[in-house]
């Protein structure tokens, strides 16, 4: 990569971590006319800023809303990144289902994971809020997705996320999936004692074990 | 410190030791219901060994000064000893006040007895029906604590326990209108009015509160229930469990409303409880009331903060910055030496770490941990960068819930001619520094009145007057819930209030 091309990638990931979304969609735009390849753009700017972003989150440097709107700048990127990446054959890593489980209106927490792990490079199927098994097997059914992230938030709805990877078993797909839970309540003894894969204690590093999860 | 030592016999093998210690009558504290995260039910090993909850075979982990989760600890069937360590935080205590100013007690007196049933605490006053007054108050922790902190975990907990949380509650209150009476020489009351949230009376009634635990948050009563003293055990004639509005909004609310005089009140007014749940009861320009109930952690009660404590003795309330060198000075609970913050001390300390600059308008903390002070037992009173970061969660959901219900009454915040903080936190809270964190707007600091314990003030007014009462079921009968998890306004004012 020559200088300038380093430069304009630096950038784009430095106006992500800021949040700062018009900046970040004009120099993705200027980095493609002067010929930067869009999977450099992508992975070595725009995912390596969530990542630097994630791991000040992690770190509890950063906050819930500084992730959210430096995610908001990455899916504003990724708008116009989008058909480079399809006219040069970068493809999403796989596909992931997320949702809230049943019982449980907390949207926030999920959110954040679901863009988080669209900062990876992952396709995420946002199923919402209040979400009964049933409807999760479907969208695995449906979409192929490799992965399951499963949000609760309070202690009463937890057991929702033995009732989806019951109900995965029951549909036996329990094994085409990797299962991720999370959610304030949830711990990793919880997580061992329901059968999930995977737990993580924040949003960034569930992105991070998501994107391990493909590279197996 | 007080310690007690208690022997653990072999007959306990197997067993986990929170669990064991609870049946037979230790209570220890656990804000997180048994999971293994709060780190408050620590014990010290002084003989023999315990093994983990998660693998048996292998030893329980002790930390640095030798202390074990009992709730992750299991029995081994060899006889141990334990040290259980009692904080100077009256866990066991029943605080008893006498009223200033006396009834004068005739022959044919008549005693009732109103009880606040708080998740954390429970409040209770004896009083001269006859007279209106009050002869005595008393306060007691909620026994129930030790199934965790908030209302959500009493619901998992009332999945297997229910008899024994209903009979912690009714024990409690049986302890406190017994020392009542005794204290002040006067009969069994005739009355015990009880006002709580929905969760707290269903579980006073034996009646299970599972329904509240989920969406669509469904209680099994919200009405008045009337019943006789001898059903539940209680020393009194009778018993009234006043009425709740739904799954969040419960008499201490309705009672807190009707106290206040809602109905009357010139003008668009909110009532702000603020606990785990920060609950809040809006009075808009028509006939409409307007019910939310904003998640905002336990931050306020001082649970979920490394150095939080409720509102005890010795309990830092307030804090002032001393200095432009950023020299801090603060006030405790009864002036005793400090045994940690509770949520007006946080607000102040907050605000005082960003005035200087310590503290970031993201809310990092620029020096982790920040160091207040040394407290009672010599270790280091502390705020780390995780609890700056609970209180941005906390106070965001408290304006961000304000923002949604005035939104749904039509009205706008700066609106309203008067809120009301119930609670002792209202007292102390400094509404510059509420304002200035971003928990209330700015139009709110010459408007926000503390009103003490309304709830209890409500059950008082019901055990004089039965007309209250009814004036309290209007209220619940009128109230409309404002869901905010659904909320936009809800869920965009709280990304935008967590930043100060």
């Amino acid at each position: 990569m020559g200088a300038n091309t380093v430069e304009i990638i630096n950038e784009i990931s430095e106006k992500l971590q800021k949040g700062k979304a018009k900046e970040v969609t004009a120099l993705v735009a200027e980095a493609l006319e002067k010929g930067v390849s869009p999977e450099s753009i992508l992975n070595e700017g725009l995912i390596s800023g969530m990542n630097i972003i994630g791991e000040k989150f992690k770190r509890n440097e950063a906050f819930v809303p500084e992730v959210l709107i430096a995610a908001r700048a990455m899916n504003e990127g990724l708008k116009v990144l989008r058909p480079a990446l399809a006219g040069a054959g970068v493809k999403p890593l796989g596909k992931a289902v997320i949702c809230t489980v049943k019982g449980d209106m907390h949207d926030i927490g999920k959110n954040l994971v679901k863009m988080m792990i669209e900062g990876q490079g992952i396709e995420c199927i946002d199923l919402g809020v209040d979400v009964a098994p049933e409807r999760v097997v479907e969208a695995v059914k449906e979409s192929g997705a490799k992965i399951v992230c499963l949000s609760a938030l309070l202690s009463t709805t937890m057991m929702g996320q033995k009732d989806v990877i019951d109900a995965l078993k029951a549909a036996g797909i329990r094994d085409q999936v990797k299962v991720m839970v999370g959610g304030a309540p949830v711990t990793q003894q919880f997580a061992d004692e329901i059968g999930a894969d995977c737990y993580t204690l924040d949003a960034a590093s569930a992105a991070q074990a998501a994107r391990a999860f493909f590279e197996e | 410190m007080k310690h007690t030592l208690f022997d653990i016999p072999p007959e306990a093998d197997g067993r986990v030791l929170f669990e064991y210690l609870r049946e037979q009558g230790i209570i220890l504290q656990s804000d997180c219901g048994g999971r293994g995260t709060c780190g408050k039910c620590k014990v010290r090993v002084i003989k023999g060994r315990f093994g983990a909850a998660a693998a048996p075979s292998e030893p329980a982990i002790a930390d640095k000064d030798g202390m074990i989760l009992s709730c992750e600890a299991v029995c081994t069937g060899e006889p141990a000893v334990i040290e259980i360590p009692y904080g100077d935080r009256g866990e066991h205590e029943i605080a008893v006040r006498r009223a200033t100013e006396q009834p004068e007690t005739g022959a044919s007196v008549r005693i009732g007895v109103a009880v606040d049933l708080g998740t954390t605490t429970i409040a209770a006053a004896l009083v001269d029906i006859t007279s209106g007054k009050t002869i005595g108050t008393c306060t007691k922790l909620n026994p129930q604590r030790t199934f965790g902190a908030d209302v959500m975990s009493r619901i998992s907990a009332s999945r297997e326990h229910l008899d024994e949380l209903q009979s912690l509650a009714l024990g409690a209150v049986r302890e406190i209108t017994e020392k009542l009476c005794a204290d002040f020489a006067v009969s069994a009351p005739e009355l015990i009015t009880v006002a709580g949230n929905p969760t707290m009376l269903h579980l006073f009634c034996g009646v299970s509160p599972e329904g509240i635990g989920a969406y669509p948050f469904t209680p099994a009563f919200t009405h008045t229930r009337k019943m006789k003293g001898s059903e539940l055990k209680l020393p009194a004639e009778n018993i009234v469990v006043l009425p709740s509005a739904s799954a969040f909004i419960g008499s201490d609310i309705t009672a807190g409303a009707m106290l206040l005089n809602f109905d009357e009140c010139d003008g668009p007014c909110l009532l702000l409880d603020m606990g785990t749940n920060c609950e809040m009861i809006l009075k808009c320009n028509g006939e409409g009331l307007y019910t939310a109930s904003a998640a905002a952690g336990p931050a306020m009660e001082g649970a979920g903060i490394t150095c939080g404590v409720g509102g005890v003795r010795g309990a830092i309330c307030r804090v002032r910055p001393e200095d432009a060198a950023g020299g801090i000075s603060f006030d405790t609970v009864n002036d005793a030496p400090p045994v940690g913050i509770c949520g007006s001390g946080l607000v102040d300390l907050i605000t005082a770490l960003l005035r200087t600059g310590k503290i970031d308008p993201t809310g990092y903390l620029e020096e982790e941990p920040f160091i207040l002070c040394n407290g009672w037992d010599g270790k280091d009173i502390i705020l780390t960068q995780g609890d700056v970061r609970a209180f941005q969660l906390s106070k965001s959901a408290i304006r961000a819930g304000i923002e949604a219900l005035t939104a749904a009454g039509g009205i706008k915040v700066s609106d309203l001619k008067k809120i009301y903080i119930a609670g002792g936190l209202g007292y102390y809270i400094d509404k510059r520094n509420a304002a200035y964190v971003g928990m209330l707007p700015d139009s709110a600091i010459d408007i926000t009145e503390a009103v003490g314990n309304s709830s209890l003030d409500g059950a008082i007014s019901c055990l004089i007057d039965p007309e209250c009462i009814k004036k309290a079921e209007q209220i619940a009968d009128r109230c409309e819930n404002v869901e905010l998890n659904c909320s936009e306004v809800f869920n965009n004012g709280f990304i935008e209030h967590m930043m100060f």
